[in-house]
């Protein structure tokens, strides 16, 4: 998994690329918590190609650390293999996930 | 068909076990959708046996029951017996960030997402068993 931050001014993106599982999950959730700001957060995810239970938990921690924080996290463009597992765990709804790319509007 | 292949129960084998497991579920799923589903559960099982079993070795076998369309995996670790069906805690899909709870999700998904699980033990070894029948 590599975590790259693709802009960083007004807002912050970051991208994934990989898989997160539970070899990657603690490193990913780490990597993307030290890099949080107070500042809108995009999570760009179309290079992830697998989420498991441990990367779920991954991504709620770092929502949750975000939310403590007072910073918006946005998980977007996610594959539909990966948007399947987070609507079959209700993280679709808990998560602010979009489908597109909502920094265009920002 | 996978029958009885032993690994050893490290976290360093998982990529090799999941590799071999999603070659047989590839013979039987063409949906990348359900592919992914039954691949996560597999991964779910096998890092459960890893991480708390005790269990030097996994055996994983796999085969397709043509009859029934169903696709058939059976795990037996020798690690202390126990059944994770039991005492499955419960997972509020609906719940808030603040009130969602970290823990559970890796056998709410299993359940979910397979068609019919069983447990027993058998000469010392648990053997949990996993169906789904082709969609």
């Amino acid at each position: 998994m590599t975590v790259t931050v693709e802009r960083n001014d007004n807002i912050k993106i970051i991208a994934l690329d990989g898989q997160i599982d539970v070899a990657t999950s603690d490193k990913t959730r780490d990597d993307i918590i030290n890099l949080l700001e107070k500042k809108p957060t995009i999570i760009k995810m179309p290079k992830v190609t697998y989420v498991s239970s441990s990367g779920l938990r991954a991504l709620l921690m770092i929502a949750k650390t975000a939310k403590s924080e007072g910073i918006k996290v946005t998980y977007a463009e996610a594959i539909p293999e990966v948007v399947d597992v987070l609507q079959m765990t209700g993280f679709i709804k808990m998560l602010h996930c979009v489908p597109s790319r909502p920094w265009r509007t920002l | 068909m996978l029958h009885c292949k032993e690994f050893p129960s490290k976290r360093e084998f998982l990529p090799q076990m999941l590799t071999e497991i999603t070659g047989e579920i590839k013979k039987y799923f063409t949906d990348d959708k359900w592919i992914n589903r039954l691949k996560v559960c597999a991964e779910e099982i096998l890092v459960n046996i890893i991480d708390y079993s005790g269990s030097e070795k996994i055996f994983i076998s796999c085969d397709f029951l043509a009859k029934e369309k169903t696709l058939h995996f059976e795990f037996v670790d020798e690690g202390e017996l126990y059944n994770p069906l039991e005492e499955v805690p419960e997972v509020d899909i609906d719940a808030e960030m603040d009130v969602r709870q970290i823990g559970g999700l890796g056998i709410f998904l299993y359940k979910t997402i397979m068609d019919k699980l069983e447990y027993h033990c058998d000469d010392g070894k648990n053997h949990l068993l996993a169906y789904k029948k082709l969609v």
